[in-house]
């Protein structure tokens, strides 16, 4: 089991988000980290425009201040999911953003295309759960852990850590 | 995941700069920032960094100023030239002063991770090249891990454990052992194998004078241009050439009391001041040591620190001497027999029954560097395409019998059991048939001899 079992997780979706692909995500991080999950449509009430877009690309990092004030206890993660391409502000676009070794992540249907959307929006939250954990980009093509900036490089995206990350996971959570 | 580069962030931006440092970060990068040239400079001065990703238009100092400044001083290190949408001309006049590469903002994710890697990937082939020409010039033939007796097993699963993480190793033998090779066998199935292994040897600094102590701290440290006589630029000790990479300690009981401090508090800062510096340099290394003497016993005696010892001992190795792990002789013979008998284009091709036999019972006091001396040396002499006895330096072919030295009954007896069991590896049954008495007879004698396993 790993040292993540028994954290909780809360799952925020917004309006447009089907259930099957929340009940994809839900369950892709309860068997890959053990973390209790719970979803919770639609809280976040997102700017319809200014600075927390860049054209029609939303800024991550808005989605994140706003997950923030849905947390009410210190331990509790919160992952958003939304239908709106996200940015950062060095680049061209994100597929997915988390604080590292912080609570809040956030992951975006904008480019996973049309076809399996429930397996390639698992496989996103997984990898963002994972900053969560402190754990920061792997070189392994074999780890979830590995960084992806397209759809086919998502679909070769495992949905496990590799040894050393798993070994690096084990130490991090053990230090004081 | 692998641990990187150490990159620093030069832009005028605090957004932009902010938040690649953050990106980075993510990566398994070490960041620092600057907002202008001039800030970078002096952080140059201070740290070692791995890639540079320099903002163009900059104040105080913009990027092509910090780009001709730090070309002045190291052609190698990595310089990708960020640019904005439309000005192409000055990343062009960059890479003509010698930037590396460059990104224009804001970034394809996917290009970013490609430009950094290609970057990095020509940072390592330079640093292999160097690394390699130095190992040629150091290093003679090295002798080969092999070993299939169960204590050399232990020794590999150790190896297997401890390769992937970031612990200091001790590993501890007698002398020619091979302890330098379970520290390169360390390196190489680490994630940091293709980061340089340095290696160090108290024993020839301290024993042959070849490193007075100020000379040897310069060595492991280096020094700031002006920080004694003789220092006329600023020279990388071997902490900071072995960044990202493995440092070897050997004998490493033999270091100098003021190094043992320095010591210390590398391995509990990761950061160290080059002598006559005033800023500390940061380093990302994995210490293993070696010691060929109990350094427990150098402790009690007040030579070597306590808390060093602590430090190191985290991950220990015992690497077995050769009489103990009898079953590997015949494999080594046979390697080294093949290497040097096709280095020398000799045809020597076998070793006789009786040669083999003087090589399975000789006590191998030099250990496995012994074995592949006398092999050279029988290859060397060897008429034939066997190897005889007679072509074995003669301490091999002829060990001086303890009988012949006044020792008494006792004390032969004691070494003879002693001997049988090492090669048996302790297999009670087996070395009471040996010594034709029975188990509870050889149970007597190992509690009288207090004998006990290696």
């Amino acid at each position: 089991m790993l040292p993540t079992a028994g954290r909780r997780l809360t799952l925020v979706a917004a309006a447009a988000v089907e259930p099957a692909v929340l009940a994809a995500i839900s369950g892709a991080i309860e068997r890959t980290w053990g973390l209790s999950v719970s979803t919770r449509m639609a809280p976040l009430l997102l700017p319809p425009s200014g600075p927390a877009w860049r054209g029609s690309q939303l800024f991550a990092e808005e989605v994140l201040r706003l997950l923030k004030g849905l947390l009410h206890e210190e331990r509790m993660l919160a992952l958003a999911v939304v239908r709106a391409d996200i940015t950062v502000p060095i680049m061209q676009y994100v597929m997915g953003e988390a604080e590292m070794g912080g609570s809040c992540a956030v992951i975006s249907l904008a480019r996973v295309g049309q076809d399996l959307v429930e397996e390639r929006a698992a496989k996103l939250a997984i990898h963002e759960v994972g900053h969560l954990f402190d754990l920061a980009h792997c070189d392994n093509r074999d780890c979830t852990m590995t960084p992806v900036a397209s759809v086919d490089e998502l679909d070769a995206r495992p949905t496990a850590l590799c040894r050393y990350c798993l070994s690096d996971l084990e130490y991090r959570l053990k230090a004081p | 995941m692998r641990k990187k580069s150490r990159v620093l962030v030069v832009d005028d931006d605090d957004l932009l700069r902010l938040c690649l440092a953050d990106w980075l970060k993510k990566d398994g990068y070490r960041t620092d920032t600057a907002c202008n040239g001039e800030e970078a400079l002096a952080k140059l001065q201070t740290s070692t960094f791995d890639l540079l990703l320099v903002d163009i238009v900059m104040p105080v100092m913009d990027g092509i100023g910090l780009l001709e400044n730090v070309r002045a001083e190291d052609p190698d290190v990595p310089i990708v030239m960020m640019t904005a949408h439309g000005s192409i001309d000055s990343a062009v006049d960059a890479m003509k002063k010698g930037a590396s590469d460059y990104l224009q903002k804001p970034f394809d994710p996917r290009q970013l991770w490609n430009r950094i890697e290609q970057a990095e990937e020509k940072r390592r082939l330079v640093e292999e090249h160097r690394n390699v020409k130095q190992q040629l010039e150091r290093l003679s033939l090295p002798f080969e891990l092999l070993g299939r007796s169960r204590s050399m097993l232990e020794v590999f699963d150790l190896i297997d454990a401890v390769a992937p993480t970031d612990s200091t190793v001790l590993i501890s033998g007698e002398s020619g052992t091979g302890k330098e090779m379970v520290a390169r066998e360390v390196h190489r199935r680490s994630r940091r194998a293709s980061g340089p292994f340095i290696a160090v040897n108290f024993f020839i600094a301290v024993n042959f004078g070849a490193l007075p102590e100020s000379l040897a701290e310069s060595e492991l440290f280096g020094h700031e241009k002006g920080a004694f006589t003789g220092a006329i630029a600023l020279k990388k000790g071997v902490m900071e050439l072995a960044n990202g990479g493995t440092l070897f300690l050997d004998e490493i009981g033999d270091a100098a009391p003021k190094i043992q401090i320095d010591l210390l508090r590398v391995l509990e800062e990761r950061r160290f001041f080059r002598l006559g510096g005033n800023q500390p340099v940061d380093v990302d290394i994995r210490i293993v040591a070696a010691t060929n003497r109990p350094l427990e016993k150098a402790i009690a005696d007040g030579n070597f620190r306590s808390d060093l010892y602590y430090r190191l001992n985290v991950v220990r190795i015992n690497v077995p001497p050769l009489r103990d792990r009898r079953d590997d002789i015949p494999v080594l013979a046979d390697k080294f027999l093949r290497e040097f008998s096709a280095d020398m284009k000799k045809g020597v091709a076998a070793i006789s029954p009786e040669t083999a036999r003087i090589l399975a019972t000789y006590d191998w006091p030099g250990n496995v560097r012994e074995l592949k001396n006398a092999i050279e040396r029988a290859v060397v002499v060897a008429k034939g395409s066997r190897i005889i006895p007679e072509d074995l330096p003669v301490q091999v072919e002829k060990p001086q019998d303890g009988a012949s030295q006044g020792t008494t009954l006792e004390a032969i007896e004691k070494a003879h059991i002693a001997a049988t069991l090492a090669r048996e590896d302790w297999n009670i049954s087996r070395a009471a048939e040996l010594l034709g008495i029975d188990r509870s007879t050889l149970y007597a004698k190992i509690k009288k001899y207090d004998l006990a396993k290696a």
